[in-house]
């Protein structure tokens, strides 16, 4: 038995009130014993990379039991998750700097990570959701840190979105207990599945488990929090938010996906609508947003879409070697890229003290470090040629295109339109990057804005170098690096090893059609639609999701539940009044008089004969009313 | 038979000397003397064996501690004694706290009295004692409202003890022989199905089911903090403890499986679940939403217990021994925060976790496992029930999406208070006012105790374990 995948989800949890109480002294051994911590961490999780598969079962732990596992894509969600928390932890005292109650940030950091890990090591629905949960809960302090009024209303939304995507969670994980009486485990669903045929029971709970994981990953329409809580998170923080904790319930779904429900076409259909519109909508908003997280922030909206399309198509189950490569090597991808450009943005943030992109002109023009590493993430994501997210789009692609070869019909069909949004989505992906990149590195400072070096310390240099370092060689050479994650991870998604040669002309092609799109995208909307007198501006959002559709949904029902209760309730209180006023003629019944100092105990003088008879009777009475009721009720039931 | 006789009237009788003579130091003889009765009850649990105290012919006072009474029985003992440690710094400047802690101590005695019972005569005769010693509780702060709150109090319990009688009378003689696991083997006839449904009716009265559950929101917030705790949290699970007995000691789940009885209380106990949480959800008070949303809660054992199934029972259990643990915190928390700051509404209490970090740290706990969410004690408790309800047809499936339901109105009365008492706002300041040991250390153990139940949930009611064999021969298992 090896206890190292326990090490890897208890350690932080234990280590996050130890650095509670170890960064309320000192700054500087605050930020040594979160290094510390998380170094740690990361050892384990690249230790578990060298042990293989194996699984570890806890049969006393939690309500049900606890088994954790490792290998595959386990392992390497694990390492990836313990990898951006470094990145994020180098750059967080930079960033927070002095301030107040960072210790709060420090401890739920850690305490998060454990919860992700505990996520990604799990080996059956109920561990998934007991991890789950403590993450979705421990992150919502990473919303609220800042306390302003923005980060309450953002926080508000988490908390309601966490809450409600939980219990789906938890209603999915029951039904599927319902479905295959009492089996939890992956595996053991995963071998017990057939090919088509799923029970209502368990199509149920794969729906309400998407629906939960959905809810964390940013999946149209529960994506509602994720646009709001980014900008206003601190930046490391939005850097894992967006980074990492998406990928945990893009790894539910997977697992859905993979182990209950392989082959149900309606599911796999569902799964794509919901991709589709959340990698538009994301897009979308993106392309319009003026404020520079919040553009980050939907552009991860869209980028989940993509790999949503992937985890649909790895769904049907007809050719899912390409969509779970494409599908797991975005997401890896995507945790990279938001890295290096949340803490980019965190940089700006804390040089200039604004998001708004209007003010920021030519604001990174101060370091070539950050402009270098900002390209390399803004081209990756775009996905160009010889930079990470090439190679996963590609992917993603091909296996779309695949599917529209296999299928024919109507379904081929569709999948070719979902070919064509993929490009037209990626395109777009390329419009706001560049109009990021535009204003921030390549315009020119206002006049009278003096032009000032950036400040940047060595260790936030090294979390934007490294993994931008990292996208640029692994996307330069793929077959040797990308390839061998999916082939590692394979067999635990149920697909095979392939291999495709990324820089042939057939495969560039898409690439460059969607690049194409992009440029245009990007000469006639941003710059000449939305761009008025130099200034960007934002279209007024006619309909807000949240504000017009849930809020008034969410407060009519609490509405209707109210008056039930109320009226249930004022049955049984209004029969007791409408006694007692018969009974006592609206006199008030005394037990102990007001000048009475001895409480409980009568004092004679004061006891009318009436007052004890008044009370007994009406307690007689209710006695009486209630035997006869339930009498009449059981003689005639 | 000494050792129980000792466990109750030891507290009693340190409590009667509390309430009618003058004392000192109540607080600490009071605390002292609820750490002996936890140690008396420990005891008991342990090697205190069958014992007949008297014989009336029908009748009989009788003792036993079986794997249903060690746990209730050490439950009521330990939450008892945090609340009166609790209780000596709350009411320290309460002249007439003496009595306050006297009463504690005799529904202490009458409570362990109840849970150590062996047959339905004892149990009724210590549960009317327990009633008729709580009740003073309420009326302790004397405010007009008070009176009220503790006439309704007494009116109900005697109603619901009334009905109990009922019950008795109209079972007869058979009921109030030794309680056995799996029922004493009644027919299952209508008269003695009527008999079960008032008596469990009449019990479920204490627990705050509807329709009998308007007084406990009236009568709970009335009582000193660390009392309308313990109201709360303890002494309504004599009711549960009744139901409990009745019906599976007394009648037998196999007997009563898919009665009439059983899918009306159900039903009614389903009605409880959704009523608590939503009035909870539109009050404004601290205490009384707290007492709601006991309501709320302890119907979700109602429900366990009546689904008649293993899977039941397990989370009735779990939900017994974390709802006492937590909701007991919580009355806690109130109370501090009422002790040291004098606020009373839920719309008070922005940025209480900058001026009481470990209280309210504690209260985001207890709430967090009242909702029901991993890793503490209330999620354990909350998965049990919903694993037992899938097996219950219809009726358990309304079940689980009620209690999904009432989970959501939980989150909804409680994280918006957490949410303002830990994120006032940047701009926020204010002095620290946290109370001394005596109050946290309490609400630490309690916190404790959930985190470890969500971990290890069974440890908890491990002496019950061998018991669902027995309960279950006929049926489900």
């Amino acid at each position: 038995m090896n206890l190292l995948p326990l090490f890897c989800v208890l350690f932080p949890m234990a280590a996050a009130p130890a650095v509670y109480a170890a960064s309320r002294r000192a700054d500087k051994a605050r930020d040594r014993a979160l290094w510390a911590a998380v170094l740690l961490e990361w050892l384990g999780c690249a230790a578990l990379l060298s042990l293989g598969e194996g699984t570890l079962t806890l049969n006393g732990a939690g309500a049900f039991g606890m088994s954790f596992a490792f290998g595959g894509v386990r392992t390497v969600f694990a390492f990836l998750c313990a990898t951006v928390f470094v990145f994020s932890a180098l750059s967080s005292p930079f960033y927070f700097g002095g301030e107040e109650r960072v210790h709060r940030y420090y401890a739920f950091f850690l305490l998060t990570l454990g919860g992700i890990e505990g996520v990604f090591l799990s080996a059956d629905l109920f561990t998934t959701f007991f991890f789950f949960e403590i993450m979705s809960m421990a992150s919502w302090v990473w919303v609220a840190q800042n306390e302003t009024a923005p980060c309450e209303r953002a926080a508000n939304t988490y908390l309601a979105v966490a809450v409600i995507g939980g219990l789906l969670l938890l209603g999915g994980v029951l039904a599927v207990y319902a479905g295959t009486d009492g089996l939890l485990q992956y595996e053991a669903l995963r071998a017990r599945q057939t090919a088509g045929q799923t029970s209502p029971a368990l199509f149920l709970g794969a729906v309400l488990l998407t629906l939960g994981f959905g809810a964390k990953a940013g999946m149209f329409p529960l994506h509602i929090w994720l646009p709001k809580a980014y900008p206003v998170a601190p930046a490391p923080a939005s850097a894992l938010l967006s980074g990492i904790l998406t990928k945990s319930g893009v790894f539910g779904i997977l697992m859905c996906g993979v182990c209950l429900i392989r082959g149900d076409a309606r599911y796999a259909m569902l799964l794509l609508g919901a991709g589709v519109v959340t990698m538009l909508l994301g897009a979308l908003l993106a392309l319009t947003a003026v404020d520079l997280k919040r553009v980050l922030a939907c552009s991860s909206l869209s980028q989940i879409g993509f790999i949503l399309v992937a985890a649909a198509m790895l769904a049907l189950g007809k050719e899912t070697s390409l969509a779970a490569g494409g599908a797991l090597l975005h997401a890896v991808n995507h945790a990279l890229i938001k890295s290096v450009l949340f803490l980019s943005a965190g940089v700006i943030y804390k040089n200039y003290h604004t998001l708004d992109l209007n003010e920021l002109r030519g604001a990174g023009r101060g370091s070539r470090l950050l402009a270098v590493c900002f390209l390399t993430g803004a081209l990756s994501i775009a996905g160009v040629p010889l930079f990470g997210g090439y190679v996963s789009k590609t992917l993603i692609h091909e296996a779309s295109v695949e599917h529209a070869r296999l299928l024919g019909g109507t379904m081929g069909t569709l999948f070719k339109a979902v070919e064509g949004l993929f490009l037209f989505a990626g395109g777009l992906t390329l419009a706001y990057m560049t109009k990021l990149f535009v204003i921030l590195f390549v315009q020119k400072r206002p006049a009278q804005a003096k032009p000032r070096a950036l400040s940047l310390d060595r260790a936030t240099g090294a979390a934007l170098a490294v993994p931008a370092l990292g996208l640029f060689a692994m996307g330069a050479f793929p077959n040797a690096a990308y390839e061998r994650i999916a082939a590692y991870a394979a067999p635990s998604l149920g697909s095979e090893p392939f291999s495709l040669s990324y820089f042939s002309l057939e495969n560039l092609r898409g690439a460059m059609i969607s690049l194409l799109l992009g440029a245009a995208v990007y000469g006639l909307v941003v710059r000449l639609l939305l761009t008025k007198k130099g200034m960007l501006t934002e279209p007024r959002h006619f309909l807000s999701l949240e504000e017009n559709v849930y809020k008034p949904l969410l407060r009519a029902l609490a509405f209707v539940g109210a008056l039930g209760a109320r009226s249930l309730y004022c049955l049984t209180e209004g029969i007791v009044m409408a006694l007692a006023r018969l009974n006592g003629h609206g006199a008030r019944p005394r037990v102990v008089p007001p000048e009475d100092d001895h409480f409980a105990r009568y004092s004679p003088q004061h006891i009318r004969s009436g007052a004890i008879s008044q009370t007994l009777a009406f307690e007689l009475m209710l006695f009486g009313l209630g035997a006869v009721l339930t009498l009449l009720y059981l003689l005639f039931s | 038979m000494i050792l129980y006789c000792l466990d109750i009237l030891f507290p009693a009788a340190v409590g009667a000397a509390l309430v009618f003579f003058r004392s000192k130091r109540p607080g600490q003889t009071a605390a002292l003397c609820a750490g002996g009765a936890l140690l008396l009850t420990l005891i008991c649990a342990t090697w205190g064996g069958d014992a007949l105290a008297a014989d009336f012919g029908d009748f009989s006072l009788a003792f036993a501690a079986d794997g249903v009474s060690r746990v209730f029985a050490v439950l009521v003992g330990a939450l008892f004694l945090l609340c009166i440690v609790f209780a000596g710094e709350y009411a320290e400047d309460d002249a007439r706290r003496a009595k306050l802690f006297g009463f504690m101590l005799l529904t202490l005695g009458a409570m362990l009295g109840l849970c150590f019972a062996r047959n339905l005569f004892t149990f009724y005769l210590f549960f009317e004692a327990m009633g008729l010693a709580s009740f003073p509780l309420v009326l302790h702060d004397r405010a007009p409202s008070g009176r009220r709150a503790a006439f309704w109090y007494l009116g109900f319990s005697v109603c619901g003890a009334a009905l109990v009688l009922g019950g008795l009378i109209l079972g007869g003689a058979p009921l109030l022989g030794d309680f056995r696991p799996g029922g004493v083997g009644l027919a299952a006839d209508g008269r003695s199905l009527a008999a079960y449904f008032l008596i469990a009716v009449g019990f479920s009265c204490k627990a705050g089911m509807y329709p009998l559950s308007a007084w406990l929101p009236t009568a709970h917030p009335e009582a000193p903090a660390p009392a309308s705790a313990l109201m709360s949290g303890v002494i309504t699970k004599a009711g549960i403890l009744g139901l409990l007995r009745t019906t599976y000691f007394v009648f037998g789940a196999d007997a009563l499986r898919g009665s009439p009885a059983q899918r009306a209380l159900l039903c009614l106990a389903l009605t409880t679940v959704f009523l608590g949480s939503m009035l909870a959800y539109k009050e404004r008070l601290m205490k009384k939403r707290l007492a709601y949303s006991s309501v709320s809660q302890l119907s979700y054992v109602i429900f366990g217990l009546l689904l008649l199934s293993p899977g039941g029972w397990d989370g009735a259990l779990l939900q017994v021994v974390f709802h006492a643990s937590a909701k007991v915190g919580l009355f806690l928390c109130a109370g501090a925060i009422i002790h040291k700051t004098g606020l009373l509404y839920v719309d008070e209490l922005r940025g209480l976790g900058r001026r009481m970090p470990v209280v309210m740290c504690c209260f985001t706990l207890f709430s967090l496992s009242l909702i029901g969410i991993p890793p503490l004690g209330g999620f354990a408790a909350k998965w049990a029930l919903c694993i037992g309800a899938l097996d219950g047809g219809a009726i358990g499936i309304a079940g689980i999406v009620l209690l999904i339901v009432s989970a959501l109105l939980t989150a909804g009365y409680l994280l918006p208070v957490v949410s303002v008492a830990f994120f006032p706002g940047e701009v926020y300041r204010a002095q620290p006012c946290e109370p001394w040991p005596r109050m946290s250390l309490p609400l630490g153990l309690l916190a404790g105790v959930l985190l470890l139940g969500g971990l290890f949930p069974r440890l908890f009611t491990a002496p019950c374990a061998a018991l669902a064999a027995k309960l279950f021969s006929g049926g489900a298992l």
